[in-house]
């Protein structure tokens, strides 16, 4: 009963971070914004979903579920690995491919909320080092 | 407390949420909005594989085509995260191995550069 | 010695898939998983010349880190999802892009410090040349950890796991 519980907890957070990321990819205004969005929502919404099915799982204890929920756990394990590799690795290719940005300055005539195309030096007077 | 309605309910969310990502796919301004929104809709359809094998009863088979779903997604969008990226990267000057008639002097070389300066050069001069 | 590593990771790793314990799929897995150390005994414990002691302290350190990355993903998630579910997000979005240096040395703290970046509230790390990060920022108070003076808070972290020195 209290599993049940905890697992509907699990799956309904999963939810709501699943439709933050979604209303996040379809409302943020430019690319690298849209990249948070999916990076980080994705990541603990499935991680919560699959714990939700662990506890799911182990209402009924066997030496299979246990095999089961182990491969579950190696899931979980891998996507906290690969989904901020593949974000990493989107966002560095829309670097590369000077997809514009959206910025708040009122900098370079620019209004505020302008998209420009990106001169790969984004703001330099905040570089440090 | 059977819980299969409340699963049921989850993996319609999820799939409606999808539909929902179909439009950054489709209206993406970029190629790579695109990529983004793919990659999103993967991530879910692993979730989704997972939550189809419990109502099903069988999470046990449904288990190994989630985890290699998982690791084909994460290939897929490196490889065209990859892609992309050296498509848009200037080309850069050809090896002295592979040519043929090897007539380049060192000032027709110097040249041969990328028009645009590779992002690193500019980058170490602010 | 990595080859013997290798062996036992991808054993463990097959055994887990299969699930089964009998002589037969054991057998293939010896063969498999000899045969992929053979080929890959330089990918996985690449440059890691260690003591298995050190190694053990490394690992238990790294549980230890996961467990405050945990914690800083939550927020994370927390912070983003207001950000989206909030009426007006054009308001609130600040984005910019910092540049720091870092003082990690091997390639693999550098890359537990790239994941954790992006895991962590409302950045996302964009390139690494060499040691210097490129770190995009979605709010301005998101980046002020990164971008003070000296390391951040999350840099010592990664510093503490992997560097003896710092430890």
């Amino acid at each position: 009963m209290i599993l049940d519980i905890l697992v509907i907890i699990a799956m309904l957070s999963g939810l709501l971070f699943f439709v933050a990321t979604t209303v996040g990819i379809i409302r943020f205004p430019d690319f690298y914004s849209r990249v948070h969005a999916a990076g980080k929502g994705d990541t603990l919404a499935t991680t919560l979903f699959l714990g939700g099915t662990i506890l799911y799982l182990l209402r009924d204890f066997s030496g299979e579920t246990l095999l089961t929920a182990a491969k579950l756990l190696l899931i979980v394990f891998y996507i906290f690995i690969a989904s901020p590799t593949a974000t990493h690795a989107i966002i560095d290719a829309g670097y590369e491919f000077r997809v514009p940005y959206w910025t708040r300055s009122k900098k370079d005539n620019g209004t505020e909320g302008d998209e420009k195309k990106m001169d790969n030096g984004f703001y330099p007077e905040d570089l440090k080092g | 407390m059977n819980l299969e309605p409340f699963f049921i309910a989850m993996a319609v969310g999820i799939l409606f949420l999808m539909l929902c990502n179909i439009y950054r796919v489709v209206a993406g301004p970029t190629v790579i909005d695109r990529m983004l929104g793919m990659n999103v809709i993967g991530t879910k359809t692993t979730v989704l594989i997972v939550l189809v094998g419990v109502i099903d009863g069988r999470v046990e088979m449904f288990i190994d085509i989630t985890l290699a779903y998982a690791l084909l997604n994460f290939i897929t969008t490196i490889a065209a995260a990859r892609f992309y990226q050296r498509l848009a990267q200037p080309a850069p000057p050809e090896p002295r191995e592979s040519l043929a008639v090897p007539s380049a002097g060192p000032d027709l070389e110097e040249g041969d550069a990328p028009a645009v300066a590779s992002p690193s050069v500019r980058k170490e001069t602010p | 010695m990595p080859a013997i590593f290798t062996f036992f990771v991808m054993l463990l790793f097959w055994t887990a898939l299969s699930g089964k314990l009998d002589g037969f799929h054991l057998g293939m897995g010896i063969v498999s998983s000899s045969l992929v150390a053979w080929l890959s005994h330089d990918l996985l414990f690449e440059g890691h010349t260690k003591k298995p002691g050190a190694t053990l302290v490394e690992i238990a350190c790294f549980l230890r880190y996961l467990v405050w990355l945990f914690g800083q993903i939550v927020l994370a998630n927390f912070h983003i999802a207001g950000l989206a579910l909030s009426l007006h997000p054009k308001k609130k979005l600040d984005p910019h892009i910092i540049k720091f240096r870092t003082s990690l040395k091997t390639d693999f703290a550098r890359f537990v410090l790239a994941n954790s970046i992006t895991l962590t509230p409302g950045t996302v790390s964009v390139r690494i040349e060499d040691d210097i990060f490129y770190v995009h920022a979605v709010t301005r108070r998101s980046s002020a950890d990164l971008a003070g003076p000296g390391p951040g808070e999350m840099e010592r972290w990664v510093a503490w796991v992997f560097e003896d020195g710092s430890r």
